[in-house]
C-alpha cells in the first residue's frame, strides 16, 4: 500500500520533470536544428529534421564577429565574476567575524541593495557613465555588472562563512596565520563549491545581459554577444538560420561550463558549501 | 618545559561572568586535569590561556613571561581540539607541519619534526593521507602531533579523547599519560571523565560556576574534598549526603542525628559545628559494609556488574537529601557480587569515622577516616 503510493508519487514527479524538460529543450532542439536548415526548408518545414548536417549558416553568422563579440564576452563576463568572487568574499567573511551592530547594519544595506531592480535605475546609470565618458568601454559594464551581482554573492558567502567551523580558524591562529592568512590559507580553499555557486550564478547573468549591454556599447568592435547577435538580425533580414546559429554559438560556452561545473553545482546548491 | 601562572583572571561575555577571578599556578611538567559540570568556564579559562579569548581583568604568564596581550601562536602553547579541527585540504603531513611553516622554518626542518612527531605517536603510514581518509583515533593522534612539531612550552587540551570510543579511550588515555612522560612537557587538559582526571592528572582543578573550588592530587581531593560541591563531584556513583543536626558537641566527639531514634558519635577532626547547627554528612557508597552503626534498607534496585554490586535503596528512619534522589534513595556500593533481590529489606553497617561533615553552608567539618 505505501509502496504503491510511493510509486505514484514518483511516477507524478517523473512526469512533471520530464514535461518540463521538454519545455526547456524543445526551444534550444529547435535553435541547433533551425541552424543547420536552409533558408527555404526552415520556412517550408519548421518542425522537420535538417535535410544533412550543413554548416552553411555558421559560417554567414561567423562572418558578422560572433568571434569577436563571444572575445568581448569572455572578457566582460570573467574579469566581472572575479570582480564580484574577490571582494563579496572578503566583505561577508568580514561581516561574519566583525563584532557589534555597525557590521549588521552593513549587512542589511548589502541585502537591500539586492532588491532594487538593474532596469529602475538605467537611466541615472546611464547618465553617470555617461558623464564619467566611459561610454563604449568595457569597464562600464564591468563595474555595474560587479556592483549588481556583490550583494546577492555576499549573501550566499554570509551564510556560507557564518556555518564555517570556528575551530578551524582557531587552529590556523594558534599555527601562527593573521587574519588575512586565515583567509587566504584555510578559508578560500575550502569554498570551492560557494565560489563555484556564485561564479556560475553570476556567469549565467552576465553573459545573456542585454539591456545596460546595448545602451552602452555602439562600436561594433566592443558589443557582447546578446548585443551583437542582434545586428546579425539587421543585417540578413530573412537569414534566421544565420541568427540561429549565431544563438548556438552564444550558448555553447554557459553549457560547456554547466556541463563541467554541473557535479559541482547541484552539491553546492543542495547543500550549500557542505 | 614551562609553567603557567593565571593571576587573578576574570572573563565576561557580555554581563555574564564566564570565570571570576581565577588564581592558578601551575609548576613546570605538570599535567593538570580540570574538571567541573558543564558551562562552568572550562573552556574559557584554556582558551584565554592560548590567547583565543581576551581577559577582562588579569595576567597570564607562559614559562615566567606575560602573555596576556600576545598573539596565540607567540606563547608558546598549543592546542588540541575535541573535534580535532584538522585541516581537510591538507595532508597529514601538511596538517603537522602547518605551525612550522607559518613560522617559516626551512623545509628540512620541517620534515625532520613532522617524521619525529609521527613516530611518536605511530602514525607515520598515514602521512600522505587527507583527515577524511582517517578513523576518529588516527585524527586525533594527527591533532596531538600538530601540537607536538610546534615544541610548545605548553600542552592545551579541551575534551580530546570526548569523540572516541570507550575502549579507544582507554588506550588513547593511556598514550597521552605516555606522552607526557615522554615530552615532559607541561600539559593543562579539560575533561567531562572522572577516569581521565583521576587517573592522568598530577593535580586536578575542580570549577564551579566559573571559579576554582579546589585544586590538589586525585586523591587529596576524593579524600579531603573543602565543601560539599567537590565531595559530590568526584566519585562515582557520587556520595550520599543526609541531613543532620549536631546535637552534642565536645572536646573529641560530635554526637550526630539522623532522626530522633538515629545518633552516633563521630570522633572530630576538623572544625567542630556548634550544638544544634544543621549539618550535612556524607557518606561515599563504597564505605558502607562494617561498622559500629548499623540500620535497616528497603532495596529498590539491584545494579550486578559481575565484579562488584550496586545497590538502591530507601533508608528505614532517615532520607538523602538530594533533591534528585528518588525516594530518599542512597546507593551502596559492595566490591563484589551479592544476592540481594528488590523490595527486601537489608542490614547495613558503616563505620561512625567514614562519614564527612558538611556545615549548612557546604563547608567541610570533618573529614572520613578513609585508610582504616
Ligand atoms: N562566546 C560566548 N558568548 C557568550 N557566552 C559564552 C561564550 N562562550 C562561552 N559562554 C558562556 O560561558 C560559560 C562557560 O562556557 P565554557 O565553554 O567555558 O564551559 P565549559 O566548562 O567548557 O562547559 P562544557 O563542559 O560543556 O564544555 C557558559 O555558560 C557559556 O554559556
Ligand atoms: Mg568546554
Amino acid at each position: 500500500m505505501d509502496n504503491r503510493r510511493l510509486n505514484a508519487t514518483t511516477l507524478v514527479l517523473y512526469g512533471f520533470v520530464g514535461l518540463w524538460s521538454l519545455v526547456v529543450l524543445i526551444p534550444i532542439v529547435f535553435m541547433f536544428m533551425t541552424s543547420m536548415k536552409t533558408r527555404n526548408s526552415m520556412f517550408m518545414r519548421p518542425l522537420d529534421l535538417p535535410e544533412s548536417l550543413n554548416f552553411q549558416a555558421f559560417e554567414r553568422a561567423w562572418g558578422v564577429g560572433i568571434g569577436q563579440f563571444m572575445v568581448n564576452s569572455v572578457l566582460v563576463t570573467f574579469l566581472s565574476v572575479a570582480l564580484i568572487v574577490v571582494i563579496s568574499g572578503l566583505a561577508a567573511y568580514a561581516l561574519t567575524r566583525m563584532q557589534g551592530g555597525w557590521s549588521k547594519l552593513t549587512y542589511l544595506l548589502i541585502v537591500a541593495g539586492f532588491a532594487i531592480p538593474m532596469q529602475a535605475v538605467l537611466v541615472p546609470l546611464f547618465q553617470i557613465i555617461s558623464g564619467a565618458g566611459m561610454l563604449n568601454s568595457r569597464l562600464a559594464l564591468v563595474l555595474p555588472y560587479a556592483a549588481y551581482g556583490i550583494p546577492f554573492t555576499v549573501i550566499l558567502f554570509y551564510a556560507f562563512f557564518l556555518d564555517f567551523p570556528r575551530e578551524l580558524e582557531e587552529a590556523a591562529r594558534l599555527d601562527g596565520c593573521t587574519r588575512f592568512q586565515t583567509f587566504m590559507r584555510i578559508i578560500l580553499p575550502l569554498s570551492g563549491p560557494a565560489i563555484a555557486s556564485a561564479a556560475i550564478f553570476q556567469s549565467v547573468f552576465i553573459w545573456n545581459e542585454f539591456i545596460l549591454a546595448l545602451l552602452i556599447l555602439t562600436q561594433p568592435d566592443l558589443k557582447t554577444l546578446p548585443v551583437g547577435i542582434l545586428e546579425l538580425q539587421g543585417e540578413f533580414t530573412a537569414d534566421w538560420p544565420a541568427v540561429m546559429a549565431g544563438l548556438s554559438l552564444a550558448t555553447l560556452p554557459l553549457l560547456l561550463v554547466f556541463v563541467l561545473a554541473q557535479k559541482y553545482f547541484v552539491r553546492s546548491l543542495a547543500g550549500l558549501g557542505k | 618545559m614551562g609553567s603557567v601562572s593565571i593571576a587573578n583572571v576574570s572573563k565576561s561575555y557580555g554581563s555574564f561572568e564566564a570565570i571570576k577571578n581565577i588564581v592558578l599556578q601551575i609548576e613546570p611538567g605538570e599535567f593538570v586535569v580540570m574538571v567541573g559540570p558543564s558551562g562552568c568556564g572550562k573552556s574559557t579559562l584554556l582558551r584565554t590561556i592560548a590567547g583565543l579569548e581576551t581577559v577582562n581583568a588579569g595576567t597570564i604568564s607562559v614559562g615566567g613571561e606575560d602573555v596576556t596581550h600576545r598573539e596565540p601562536a607567540e606563547r608558546g602553547v598549543a592546542m588540541v581540539f575535541q573535534n580535532y579541527a584538522l585541516y581537510p585540504h591538507m595532508t597529514v603531513t601538511g596538517n603537522m607541519g602547518f605551525g612550522l611553516k607559518m613560522a617559516k622554518q626551512a623545509q628540512a626542518a620541517i620534515n625532520g619534526a613532522v617524521s619525529q612527531a609521527a613516530r611518536i605517536l605511530h602514525i607515520e603510514d598515514h602521512l600522505h593521507k587527507q583527515p577524511k581518509a582517517l578513523s576518529g583515533g588516527q585524527k586525533q593522534r594527527v591533532a596531538i602531533g600538530r601540537a607536538i612539531t610546534r615544541e610548545p612550552k605548553v600542552f592545551l587540551f579541551d575534551e580530546p579523547l570526548s569523540n572516541l570510543d570507550a575502549a579507544l579511550r582507554t588506550k588513547m588515555r593511556v598514550e597521552l599519560g605516555r606522552l607526557h612522560n615522554q615530552l615532559g612537557a607541561t600539559m593543562i587538559y579539560v575533561t567531562h571523565d572522572q577516569t581521565e582526571a583521576m587517573t592522568m592528572a598530577d593535580r586536578i582543578v575542580i570549577m564551579n560556576d566559573g571559579e576554582v573550588e579546589q585544586v590538589g592530587s586525585p586523591l587529596d581531593l576524593y579524600n579531603r574534598p573543602v565543601n560539599r560541591f567537590v565531595a559530590g563531584f568526584l566519585g562515582s556513583p557520587k556520595m550520599n549526603f543526609i541531613d543532620a543536626l549536631a546535637t552534642d558537641v565536645d572536646e573529641k566527639t560530635v554526637r550526630v542525628s539522623l532522626s530522633d531514634t538515629f545518633s552516633f558519635d563521630v570522633a572530630r577532626n576538623g572544625t567542630a559545628p556548634s550544638p544544634d547547627d544543621s549539618i550535612t554528612i556524607g557518606i561515599r557508597p563504597e564505605a558502607f559494609g562494617e561498622g559500629d552503626v548499623g540500620f535497616e534498607l528497603d532495596v529498590r534496585i539491584v545494579e550486578n556488574l559481575g565484579r562488584e554490586t550496586l545497590v538502591y535503596g530507601t533508608p528505614v528512619g532517615f532520607a538523602s537529601s538530594e533533591s534528585d534522589a528518588e525516594q530518599g534513595d542512597i546507593v551502596i556500593h559492595f566490591p563484589r557480587q551479592r544476592e540481594v533481590r528488590t523490595g527486601e529489606r537489608i542490614s547495613v553497617r558503616f563505620s561512625a569515622n567514614a562519614i564527612h561533615i558538611f556545615d549548612a553552608g557546604g563547608i567541610t567539618r570533618h573529614f572520613a577516616n578513609t585508610c582504616s
